[in-house]
């Protein structure tokens, strides 16, 4: 039985972070964001849970006490999908929930009802030490979170949790979704802070909430091989476990003096290389090697401006010429490359929307069309208007192994890259003497790669450099490097 | 092959976690064949597999036990008992 539906929005998610104190990027900032494997801000797991509560609540005045829940978050909510709870189960003593998106469960909630308990922690939760309240994220390393704990004040007050979650703040208590909220807080901005996912919470209730308004915690348990933690935390009428992630960080591309030892200073020279999504993971890389050869590169950024300039300052720190330009794949290509200074010789295009997302079914025309958009039409577009302007020009194609390995939950993105591949292929019978390489990429360690289980990943570098030699050692024409003919 | 073939425990944790009835859980069930064994799910699977039977998988072989005989071969060379 279908219980509610939302989306929530950018102001939804500013007013809980403000309320609830949790202001991790991964929430609040769609640059740091987009360099997590969800790829874009993902909505706090306690807000859906607290939702889920409301809802409930709202829909079933008469729910008996609550005794325990656990909360599994199994995918991140993207803002303004729209979420579905599912009654899926209700009995007298328990009931279960499902989170959806497109009828895939995001979140699942099991609930027991009956008399709360009235066990106490069996550790000294009310003499740790308090903490101060943060505005910015713990940044710490999974080695450090062995052994922490300390007091938290709640940042959301009753007031604000009566306001916004009115049914679930008279079912539970005020103090128990502020304990909640607070949970998100510890995770999010405490520990492990600025690098956490929230995974389960796993909570009793006890009787009469304790009158102090804080949540005590403790790391009990850390697992490297998942960077995984597990906490304890008491406060606000409730006792529990937490477990969370730390997800890997941004992932570093080699350095300017690194790539030095590896390609000469001028196996790239008189080459312009237009390398679209150069501001971070292969593109970036290639923009590095390509500037290390003596090539002047010209990086594109459709968000990540700051990313981009960054790469170009690296670049530009050692030698090397680079440039940044705003560029959007799923945009008329000629307008956008006009403002060039000089026709590129050569162009890499490694623009993608995000790969990884859930979903219930096994095909999405609208995910194949996403797809579509950007690895066929945008490719088409941008090599057409390049080919004005270069005819000699040599292109990469970045395809995937997936075409052959057709690995599960990657049926959209396989039919679109392997659409790209048969472009491509056909471009070279038809557009002599544009050319265009294509490679059917490995696994390789990005921002929408990085995983918390142990994935085997090919090394950037060992992998792109044959294929920019190869792409690069197509001829240039006399023209290469000239000013733009329609400037 | 029928779930019958499957210890009841290790049946019921792959039910419980993939939401399948546990008859479904048979040694062939794999994360091809699985419609919500997806990563995430495979790592709840194994840690609640670890705690269910007190050993601790290699990390380089997590990724590979995609199938319920896989995972139950391996449980049993690691020493868990059903």
């Amino acid at each position: 039985m279908r219980l509610a539906q939302r989306a929530f929005d950018y102001a939804d998610q500013m007013r809980f972070a403000s309320v609830a104190g949790d202001r991790n990027p991964m929430h609040v900032d769609a640059l740091q964001a987009r360099r997590t494997q969800a790829g874009a801000p993902v909505v706090h797991g306690i807000h859906l849970l607290i939702w889920a509560f409301d809802s409930l609540a709202a829909a079933l005045p008469e729910l008996p006490p609550l005794r325990s829940f656990v909360v599994q978050f199994y995918n991140f909510v993207h803002l303004e999908e729209t979420v579905e709870l599912e009654l899926i189960e209700q009995a007298a003593d328990v009931a279960r929930l499902n989170i959806n998106v497109e009828n895939s469960p995001r979140s699942r909630v099991t609930l027991q009802f009956g008399e709360p308990l009235q066990r106490m922690p069996d550790w000294p939760a009310t003499s740790l030490e308090p903490k101060p309240t943060l505005s910015e994220p713990m940044n710490l390393d999974f080695e450090q979170m062995a052994g922490r704990s300390g007091l938290i004040s709640f940042p959301l007050s009753p007031e604000n949790a009566a306001a916004l979650f009115p049914f679930a703040t008279k079912w539970l208590g005020a103090q128990r979704i502020c304990a909640l909220a607070a949970t998100t807080y510890l995770i999010g901005m405490v520990c492990p802070g600025l690098y956490s996912i929230y995974r389960e919470l796993s909570i009793n209730i006890l009787g009469e909430p304790a009158p102090r308004d804080f949540l005590a915690f403790r790391v009990i348990k850390t697992d490297a091989r998942f960077r995984l933690v597990e906490q304890e935390v008491y406060g606000g009428g409730m006792t529990g476990l937490v477990k969370s992630f730390i997800r890997t960080p941004p992932v570093r591309q080699a350095s300017m003096d690194s790539l030095a030892n590896v390609v000469g200073p001028t196996d790239f020279a008189g080459s312009v290389v237009l390398i679209i999504g150069g501001s971070r993971g292969l593109g970036e890389l290639t923009a590095k090697v390509i500037a290390t050869g003596g090539g002047r590169v010209i990086i594109t950024w459709q968000t990540g401006k700051d990313d981009a300039e960054r790469v170009a300052d690296e670049i530009r720190l050692s030698g090397g010429a680079c440039e940044t330009h705003a560029y959007d794949s799923r945009k008329p290509a000629i307008e956008q490359l006009a403002s060039l200074a000089q026709a590129p010789t050569h162009a890499y295009y490694f623009a993608t929307p995000a790969i990884f997302r859930p979903q219930s079914e096994i095909f999405s025309t609208v995910r194949l069309k996403e797809f579509l958009a950007i690895y066929v039409d945008g490719f088409w577009q941008l090599s057409q208007a390049l080919r004005i302007l270069q005819p000699k020009l040599s292109l990469f194609f970045p395809s995937s192994v997936s075409v052959t390995e057709r690995p599960r939950g990657m049926t959209e993105y396989t039919m679109a890259k392997a659409a790209g591949e048969v472009l491509c292929a056909d471009m070279n019978v038809s557009q002599a003497p544009l050319r265009v390489i294509v490679k059917r990429l490995p696994r390789l360690p990005t921002d929408q790669t990085a995983s918390n289980t142990v994935l085997e990943s090919a090394h950037p570098l060992e992998t792109m450099l044959p294929i920019i030699r190869e792409v690069q050692a197509w001829p240039m024409t006399s023209t290469a490097g000239n000013v733009h003919p329609g400037r | 092959m029928s779930s019958q073939e499957v210890p009841s425990s290790l049946r019921n944790i792959v039910a419980d976690v993939l939401e399948l009835p546990p008859e479904e859980v048979t040694p062939e069930l794999n994360s091809a064949s699985a419609g919500n064994w997806d990563s995430f799910r495979h790592l709840q699977l194994i840690l609640a597999l670890e705690e269910e039977y007190g050993v601790q998988l290699d990390p380089q072989r997590i990724p590979e036990l995609t199938s319920v005989s896989l995972l139950q071969a391996e449980l049993k060379k690691k020493g868990a008992t059903f």
